[in-house]
């Protein structure tokens, strides 16, 4: 996908001229802002296809930039955030930005998120009969049944509708308290503490089901903000 | 004590008050008595039966026993009265007061003077014998108090001993020492409890100009205070330099005793001395250590700095290196050089990266500022993500892991869990390179989640075993070429796991190397569904 616009709003002069030459050396049309303020006249101007946001910009939290974009379109966002702001970044991705990585970062995994972001905006949201695949692992809410390499996986409701959720997120972060407030709903009481247990006793079932496979590594922990959905690997 | 005006009215009372024949003043006085009666009886029989001319001498015995018995002013009542009683019974016209012959006036006169004279001698004699007595006495209490001092290993227990040896010696009932710097502090106490402080009929001055000192008593307004009267009297004698007392000892005595001697007086004012050099002794004591802990903390951050200067310089220096040769327009490296060069360049500052990590990590430990929020976890879950985070690194073989399935889940915070088992994986995989470390689970004591790492490589000696977790703290290098570090990471993941409510322990491995155990709270089983 190159040729795709990127806008990126960054206050530091030598970390956004850098993140965006090297971009711009792999063919993608980027666009620099050093505020929130010219980051969002550039939104309304252009509608980029995808933005890397700083949180901490001079002029306006970086939330709000999250918040305005949101309100207006899907356009994929990745968050640079520093490392230590757990609350920090879990707050964007529940104001709706997609991902994010840590600074200080490497310009390779930049850019591996943002080829990741921009496949997962140009792909079709699901099968037309809603049946989410991922690898080897297939679910089909019309019959409620899980098959993972073809052999059907007993799941409790609990662990149904969690891997519901895991598999309808392809490539994405899900924090917890999106999931919890998905599997448990908003009044979630002891048991959604257990959580991350859940997710654990899910993922053995994947690897039992599929010992020589993949399947397990779906969902991977990423400490203090959630977990991390694997890309569903080309058919 | 300054809300009262202090008015002289009492000296030192004689040392005769403190005699040596310890019967009560109407025996002596009887005993005297007797001694004249006998004497008397004597001389008729000699002057009379025997022939003597004059036998008066004999008089001279009972005046010795009065001297003795009852000091200067009982031998000169006596040799009056044996004058007189002579006078009366043996000289001619006898019966009278009448002398005839001036020969006897003469004999009368020559033998009141050489009684007086004896008396005083005797007397003065008995009291210097009563005097060096007593201060052999007071010598053994002082020196008693100097070693009892000198042997405590604080003001408190020399307060304490003196305390004692002061009721003993000066015959108080009670002693108590309290310091001005602990208001409301009973430092010291012995006997029955004194009255409360604000009652203090009498206070020792302890400096008087020659050098002796001296009973106040202590007056408020015009009337001397005596809350207490008839109960008990009290004394306080200051701890110090006069003017800024650092204590008081304040000592009581039952109503009605004599006021102090003389050298109930000195003992006082020369354990209030000594105490008050153990005071200072220890308040140097204090001065010495504190400089001492200063300056070898002052040595410590030295060497810390230096340490972590170089450690950070290292990485700075190489990237300017790398990327100075790279801007310089003499050189034309060929794009794979330039490649190379711009890797090492990101090594370097991810290396850098993690430096400054760690001492961010240390900085909020001592601050205080780290928090942690406890879920329930799987406990495997939380190691592999932590390795799976560490794959790529090149450490050597992948460690072995044995963390059985039924472990019921840990109570953690993985942020923190990650920083601390990271850190102890990193420490197991930089001294053990060429071997893989062993992860194991199970359940200690109290129920907690034992979370093991081994490592192969050359250990700890028993000794230092407790300082691994030190800041800084580096074994000896042993293993050359062994990859250093800040000495942070093990300081890191005691900070992490302690603020998860856990612990973490040093010990040797079966492997032949280090064995540290995370011991963390465990989360209640999760009931099935």
């Amino acid at each position: 996908m190159s040729g795709a616009r990127i806008l990126v709003i960054e206050d530091d002069d030598v970390t956004r001229s850098a993140v965006a030459g090297n971009l711009a050396a792999h063919d993608y049309d980027v666009e620099e802002a050093a505020d929130a303020g010219a980051g969002l006249r550039a939104w309304d101007a252009d509608r980029p296809d995808l933005i890397l946001l700083d949180l901490g910009l001079p002029d306006r939290d970086g939330l709000s930039v999250i918040r305005h974009v949101r309100r207006e379109a899907a356009t994929p966002i990745l968050v640079l955030s520093a490392r230590g702001q757990e609350t920090d970044k879990i707050a964007a991705l529940e104001a709706g930005a997609d991902d994010y990585v840590t600074k200080p970062f490497g310009i390779g995994e930049v850019r591996a998120r943002v080829a990741a972001l921009l496949r997962r905006a140009g792909q079709a949201t699901g099968d037309p009969g809603g049946v989410l695949r991922n690898g080897s692992i297939l679910l089909d809410p019309a019959r409620r049944v899980v098959t993972v390499a073809g052999e059907e996986l007993a799941l409790t409701p609990r662990e149904y509708e969690l891997l519901k959720q895991i598999l309808g997120a392809p490539g994405r972060v899900l924090t917890r308290g999106r999931l919890l407030r998905a599997v448990w709903g908003n009044a979630y009481g002891q048991e959604g503490h257990y959580l991350h247990v859940y997710v654990s006793r899910l993922r053995r079932k994947l690897e039992a089901a599929d010992p020589d496979g993949d399947a397990r590594d779906v969902v991977t922990a990423e400490p203090g903000v959630g977990y991390r959905v694997r890309e569903s690997p080309a058919d | 004590m300054a809300a009262h005006d202090t008015t002289p009215v009492h000296a030192a009372r004689p040392g005769a008050l403190a005699s040596v024949v310890a019967l009560p003043m109407p025996v002596r006085v009887a005993l005297v008595a007797l001694t004249l009666v006998a004497a008397t009886a004597a001389i008729a029989l000699l002057e009379h039966a025997v022939g003597v001319a004059d036998a008066s001498p004999l008089y001279l015995i009972a005046v010795v026993v009065a001297a003795a018995l009852l000091g200067t002013w009982g031998a000169v009542a006596t040799s009056v009265i044996a004058f007189l009683v002579y006078d009366f019974v043996f000289t001619t016209p006898r019966f009278t007061f009448v002398v005839a012959d001036p020969a006897e006036w003469l004999n009368l006169l020559l033998f009141l003077l050489v009684a007086v004279v004896l008396g005083q001698v005797t007397a003065l004699l008995r009291e210097r014998a009563d005097e060096a007595d007593r201060r052999a006495r007071e010598s053994e209490a002082l020196v008693a108090i100097s070693r009892e001092i000198a042997q405590a290993g604080s003001f408190e227990e020399a307060a304490d001993a003196v305390a004692r040896r002061l009721r003993r010696d000066a015959e108080m009932a009670s002693v108590r020492v309290v310091l001005a710097e602990r208001p409301g502090v009973i430092v010291a106490e012995t006997g029955v409890a004194p009255p409360d402080e604000a009652s203090l009929p009498w206070t020792l001055v302890h400096a008087t100009p020659d050098g002796g000192s001296d009973w106040l008593r202590v007056m408020e307004g015009d009337a001397p205070i005596d809350a207490v009267a008839g109960v008990v009297d009290r004394y306080s004698v200051a701890i110090g330099p006069g003017e800024r007392p650092v204590g008081w000892i304040h000592a009581t005595r039952v109503a009605g005793d004599p006021m102090p001697g003389r050298g109930a007086r000195r003992l006082l004012t020369l354990a209030a001395d000594q105490l008050g050099i153990a005071h200072r002794r220890d308040e140097l004591r204090a001065e010495a250590t504190a400089a001492e802990v200063a300056r070898q903390s002052d040595a410590l951050r030295g060497a810390i700095l230096d340490s972590v200067s170089h450690d950070l310089r290292t990485p700075i220096a190489s990237i300017r290196v790398l990327a100075g040769g790279l801007a310089d327009p003499a050189t034309n490296p060929d794009l794979p050089a330039v490649r190379a060069t711009a890797a090492e360049i990101d090594a370097q500052g991810a290396r850098l990266a993690g430096l400054v990590n760690g001492l961010l990590d240390m900085g909020r430990i001592q601050a205080g500022a780290v928090h942690a929020e406890l879920q329930p976890y799987d406990l495997r879950e939380l190691v592999e993500t932590t390795l799976r985070r560490r794959t790529g690194e090149p450490d050597g073989p992948a460690p072995v892991i044995d963390i059985p399935d039924d472990l019921p889940p840990v109570l953690a915070d993985a942020v923190l869990f990650d920083g601390a088992f990271g850190n102890v994986v990193d420490n197991a995989a930089a001294h053990a390179p060429g071997a893989a470390a062993r992860i194991s689970a199970r359940i200690g004591a109290g129920d907690r989640l034992v979370l093991a790492v081994d490592d192969a490589g050359p250990g700890v000696p028993d000794e230092a075993l407790d300082r691994v977790f030190e800041r800084f703290y580096r074994v000896a290098d042993t293993t050359a070429g062994a990859r250093r570090g800040l000495g942070m990471g093990l300081a890191i993941a005691k900070g992490f796991t302690e603020a998860m409510g856990g612990t973490i322990t040093a010990g040797r491995s079966e492997l032949g190397g280090l064995r540290l155990e995370l011991h963390l709270l465990a989360a209640g089983e999760l009931a099935a569904e």
